[in-house]
């Protein structure tokens, strides 16, 4: 089992051994495509459940249902899977899995929430709404950095999905409310209906949470370029990060802390940094997205032309003790951090 | 907590015993009761810088002798004694109170009657405390 | 085995012996003493020697960590402690009298660690005080000569994901220190 992956439950209900096997076989067979690592669990955590295969009339063969469970044993993806599983479909299945759960993961941390407006004080009306923009996280990211770049002390950003308010930003205190339809987002990550600028603070719930606004230009910036640069992050460029980011409030994992480190010493090229800290480009690129809309990233000329034997040589320099300590340490937290 | 340490008349008392046991113990170099967390209450003798760095160490030494007796389950802390080449160095809480008492004694002491004569002075304070509006 | 000692410092109510229960998985020795300056610093006791804490990571590495007391007056203890130490958090109250000084107060009284190995700032109670911010923490520190690249973050000691994340950010920024330097060595053990 690899330290630095997520680690991510099978459960079976009623479906037999036979399936158990045969979804261990398949997991063994695709582990390089896979991101987490899958074990199969009786008890119920975050992860996948296979339900018993039944007659599907419409598909005209046997079916398993299985759906991805979130910790709080909310269900944010489902598929039905042919009996016998085949094995596309189920790699399919689980790499759809994966992608939910780190959505889902990077809009939880409440660990700043601040205290909620009473209930009674809220807010219905919505005077002074006005559409901003209609599209999906990378057009929600160029209004966040466009809004960023011209400081304003008051007003209200809503972000819709079919009509549903997920999250309203208090561009005035730095916070954003958000609502408990946030969750839509998982299932709608291309289409963010719409985005809304306003001057009141627009309807509140006692669900609502409120949280730095950071974090949700975080979680912006993470989903924007989908791995690959945003516009106003140039591929060609070195990337030097000027502070770190404050982790404890953003989603954020022990790659994501190697790259911070290393794009502090000096600029870096995404391609060097992945090769460095052995992160794949997509991941590079969405953290690069994220520094770069909370204003953190310079970019500048590389210096030296990209030599791909440069990483190599480095981890030859004799700081091995420091990296063994590091891997230890991953080991030892990879369920925290 | 009650300041001690900015309680003047227990400060001289303080001080008042300590003088009484240079005079009872000839071989007492330095005399200090301090709090437990290192503020000088009363000094008795030469001491740099008014003793507050050995109010400081004290504090640190009985803690850690503490913290030692609590792991190895031995109960409540007497006193503490250090045995160098020019005399020997006791400290020793006071009673029940956030207090402890440090002294130094020169090779003319044994060990054994060094702590004898503090214990006196120690009950001798006990007494005093119990004068003030000081709560254990 | 190998030892590799982590200080935490910073001011008197900071936190640091609360970041090391948090993050130690044997029972923490604690030398706390009452706190008879409870007008300054509202807390019933205090350290007055050393917090000790471990993580074991194997067989062979062990990370020892110790908290050193806040008050000046024991600054003994630093040095005595300062030795073998190859890493070192600042944890700061954002709600302190002047806790920008205090920050690079204590990042100048440990400077050999920070110079062999390196340092992470964590600023705890910003939830009860809210300025100065980070960025406030960053330029201060670099007016006072300290080089880009610092981690800085706001923490809750009690939360052990915090604690883990300062420890991974410190170990990491040392390493990539060393790759930048190659005269960083971690074990002291």
């Amino acid at each position: 089992m690899s330290a630095n992956k997520p680690v991510y439950s099978i459960r079976f209900e009623g479906a037999g051994i036979q399936a158990q096997a045969m979804v261990q076989t398949m997991l063994q067979v695709d582990a390089v495509h896979v991101t987490a690592d899958w074990v199969i669990a009786d008890t119920p955590r975050i992860g996948v459940e296979i339900y018993d295969s039944v007659f599907d009339g419409a598909a005209g063969q046997n079916v398993y249902c299985a759906r991805a469970l979130t910790a709080e044993g909310e269900c944010i993806a489902e598929s039905k899977l042919p009996n016998p599983f085949r094995l596309m479909q189920f790699v399919e299945f689980i790499n759809n899995a994966e992608t939910s759960f780190e959505r889902y993961q990077a809009l939880l941390p409440e660990t700043t929430a601040v205290p909620q407006v009473p209930a009674d004080s809220m807010s219905a009306g919505s005077a002074g709404m006005r559409d901003v923009v209609q599209g999906d996280w990378l057009a929600l990211a160029q209004q966040l950095r466009a809004i960023n770049q011209v400081p304003q002390t008051s007003g209200y950003l809503s972000v819709s999905i079919d009509s549903f308010p997920v999250a309203t930003i208090d561009l005035g205190n730095n916070t954003y409310r958000r609502h408990a339809n946030i969750r839509k987002l998982l299932a709608h990550t291309n289409v963010i209906n719409s985005i809304r600028s306003h001057e009141d603070s627009g309807p509140q719930a006692a669900t609502d949470v409120i949280l730095p606004s950071d974090n949700f230009l975080w979680i912006a910036g993470l989903m924007a370029g989908n791995g690959r640069p945003v516009p106003w992050c140039p591929p060609d460029q070195a990337y030097l990060l000027k502070r770190w980011p404050n982790f404890s409030v953003l989603n954020h994992n022990m790659k994501m802390i190697e790259m911070a480190a290393t794009m502090t010493r000096r600029p870096i090229r995404p391609k060097e940094l992945s090769l460095i800290s052995q992160t794949g480009e997509a991941q590079v690129w969405n953290f690069i997205n994220a520094v770069s809309l909370l204003g953190l990233v310079e970019a500048r000329v590389p210096e030296e032309p990209l030599t791909a034997q440069a990483p190599q040589a480095k981890s030859a320099n004799g700081h091995d003790g420091v990296s063994t300590l590091l891997n230890k340490l991953r080991k030892r937290f990879a369920q925290v951090a | 907590m009650y300041a001690y340490h900015k309680d003047k008349k227990l400060k001289d008392r303080c001080a008042a015993e300590l003088k009484g046991l240079s005079t009872r113990c000839k071989s007492m170099k330095i005399g200090a009761i301090v709090t437990s967390d290192g503020f000088v209450v009363s000094t008795h003798g030469d001491l740099q810088d008014d003793g507050n760095r050995l109010g400081s160490m004290t504090s640190s030494m009985q803690a850690l002798a503490e913290a030692v007796h609590d792991e190895l389950d031995l109960g409540e802390n007497k006193h503490l004694a250090f045995a160098a080449d020019k005399g020997n160095i006791v400290m020793q809480k006071i009673g029940k109170y956030p207090l402890v008492m440090t002294a130094t004694f020169d090779d003319r002491e044994t060990l054994g009657h060094a702590i004898f004569s503090m214990s006196a002075t120690v009950d001798a304070v006990c007494g005093q405390l119990k004068k003030t509006r000081a709560k254990i | 085995m190998a030892e590799h000692v982590i200080l935490v410092a910073g001011p008197m109510g900071a936190g640091k012996t609360t970041a090391i229960q948090s993050l130690s998985e044997v029972p923490v020795v604690s030398t706390e003493a009452a706190n008879t300056e409870i007008d300054r610093v509202n807390k019933a006791t205090t350290t007055v020697a050393l917090d000790y804490g471990e993580i074991s990571l194997d067989d062979t590495d062990k990370i020892r960590l110790y908290g050193v007391p806040g008050q000046r007056r024991f600054d003994f203890m630093w040095r005595i402690l300062e030795k073998r130490a190859v890493g070192l958090i600042v944890l700061v109250n954002n709600d302190t009298e002047q806790p920008l000084e205090e920050v690079t107060y204590f990042m100048n009284q440990f400077a050999s660690i920070h110079q062999r190995g390196g340092l992470v700032v964590g600023v705890t109670r910003s939830d009860l005080k809210a300025e100065p911010g980070i960025g406030d923490y960053l330029m201060h520190i670099e007016e006072n000569g300290e080089t880009h690249g610092m981690p800085i973050f706001t923490v809750d000691p009690r939360n052990r994901d915090h604690m883990v994340m300062m420890l991974f950010s410190l170990l990491t920024n040392i390493q990539s220190r060393a790759g930048a330097t190659d005269n960083v060595c971690l074990s002291q053990g």
